[in-house]
């Protein structure tokens, strides 16, 4: 059964800045300075804890900088934690930035079988799920072109057509999905609500509310790499917004 | 795991000859213009007899291009990853094994040429040619450590690739490729001695040419062989964490 368990993970983002270069030491507590008083890094999570079992669909929120993509990373098992543990049980797929991981040069089919071989599958599997990861893209011929040549709209349904198709039982999105347009956002949140019912844990990353209250039942509203709140979608929403305005 | 890199390095040796009109028979026309071209001008400074010194190169030359193009390879075997490390959890050693396949590739092609080119002046080979199997597997067997090495202590260090750049143009100078070790003596047999690309040249040469390795080769690269792997291993294993923040 498809399980995230989170306990305690913190993690220091490396800062590099020339060897040279003399930087004030930092008074605020996110940074992390070395015993020569240099900034060597910013903390950028922190005692995070959290369990997601089966069927969660969990949003995270939170300012630019917040700590979104490091925690996405931290559970797609990109960037180890420095303290801390992460336990994943089952196949995961994350999406974080659509143009990681893809080949401009090769065309549309070429990556479809790069990338599923990257994420674990065998070549049959691919094979098997292609004529549906052509059909959700609706790339049609353009699949024959290199990927240099899509638009952003695109790259964006084919990314998310091969990541979706293996039928992840945990799934990984960070906010860029928020910029699709509503046919595509519709489609998405489709596909993500049959992903939900097959019992799998979506983590997503956004800024959109509509997106995340069409799509996940509970949120982390997280800032400076620290859980301000965990709980209900609209509850944690709300209370994001009232600290900070409008979203 | 396997067929995710050769997938990989196929797919990469095809967008490098991609959209050229005469594709992977580049490979072979750069080969046979070089080592022709170096057989015409330099043959004359050699002791051996003009056959025997283009047998001599054309031998030589792509051995020495495999094993020096682990240097600077090396030192882009993650950085020029970085969309995959950024978002995929694929071991690292996947990287390093796809590099080293997309040169063995072009040397494969190369022996292939070099071995009909021989064939049609005068060179015959012998039993003792089978020997240049192990010694091209010792070669591979140093590769795999060193650009593992190289690409954490290049993505860590970014003067290494500058370093490893200019000392790479030196070395088919100091290495016996166009110069026969035979011929030497004093001061440039001792450099050539000190030099380990001598040692691995020979392993796969000697055989070729109809000569049993020297027993020191030998010795020498296996033993060196052994001290990369190990230097590797420790490199990798305090380095691997902090990768994804380096490149």
């Amino acid at each position: 059964m498809p399980r995230i368990v989170v306990e305690n993970v913190e993690l220091v983002h490396p800062l590099f800045s020339g060897s040279n270069e003399i930087s004030t030491p930092s008074t605020e507590s996110r940074f992390v300075v070395n015993k020569a008083g240099r900034t060597v890094g910013v903390r950028a999570l922190n005692g995070v804890s959290f369990e997601l079992s089966e069927g969660t669909r969990v949003g995270v929120i939170g300012r630019n900088g917040s700590g979104k993509t490091t925690l996405l990373r931290v559970l797609a098992g990109i960037l180890p934690p420095d303290r801390g543990t992460v336990t994943l049980e089952g196949h995961c797929t994350n999406l974080i930035n659509i143009n990681l991981g893809t080949k401009g040069d090769a065309s549309g089919h070429r990556n479809i079988t790069l990338q599923g071989l990257a994420s674990g599958h065998s070549r049959e599997a691919i094979e098997e799920k292609r004529d549906e990861i052509i059909e959700f893209s609706e790339l049609g011929e353009f699949l024959d072109f290199p990927v240099n040549t899509y638009s952003a709209g695109m790259r964006m349904r084919l990314s998310f057509a091969i990541a979706t198709a293996f039928k992840p039982e945990i799934l990984l999105l960070d906010e860029w999905l928020s910029a699709g347009d509503v046919e595509f956002r519709r489609r998405a949140s489709e596909r993500m609500a049959s992903f939900v019912e097959r019992a799998g844990v979506l983590v997503l990353a956004s800024h959109s509310q509509s997106m995340l209250e069409s799509n996940c039942d509970r949120a982390l509203w997280l800032d400076h790499g620290e859980i301000v709140q965990d709980g209900p979608v609209n509850e944690v929403f709300s209370a994001y917004q009232a600290k900070f305005g409008g979203a | 795991m396997r067929e995710v890199w050769q997938t990989f390095a196929w797919d990469e040796i095809q967008s490098r000859y991609r959209r050229s009109a005469l594709g992977l028979a580049w490979i072979v026309i750069s080969y046979l213009m070089f080592v022709g071209g170096i057989a015409i001008f330099f043959g004359g400074f050699s002791s051996m007899s003009e056959g025997s010194y283009f047998h001599y190169i054309a031998i030589g030359y792509p051995a020495f291009a495999l094993l020096v193009g682990n240097l600077s390879e090396g030192c882009w075997v993650f950085r020029g990853a970085v969309s995959w490390i950024h978002s995929s959890s694929m071991p690292y050693s996947v990287y390093v094994f796809k590099s080293i396949a997309r040169s063995v590739f072009p040397f494969f092609i190369q022996l292939i040429a070099a071995l009909i080119v021989m064939l049609a002046t005068g060179w015959r080979p012998s039993v003792i040619a089978l020997l240049a199997i192990p010694g091209l597997m010792l070669i591979i067997g140093i590769s795999v450590p060193l650009q593992l090495a190289l690409g954490f202590v290049g993505a860590r260090f970014r003067d290494l690739q500058h370093l490893v750049g200019s000392v790479q143009r030196l070395l088919i100078f100091v290495t016996p490729v166009i110069w026969a070790y035979a011929d030497t003596a004093g001061l440039r047999r001792a450099f050539a001695v000190a030099n380990p690309l001598t040692h691995f040249l020979e392993l796969f040469r000697a055989p070729l040419l109809g000569s049993v390795p020297p027993t020191e080769s030998v010795v020498i690269a296996a033993v060196l062989t052994v001290l990369m792997w190990a230097a590797a291993l420790i490199v990798s294993s305090r380095m691997r964490k902090q990768l994804p923040f380096w490149i």
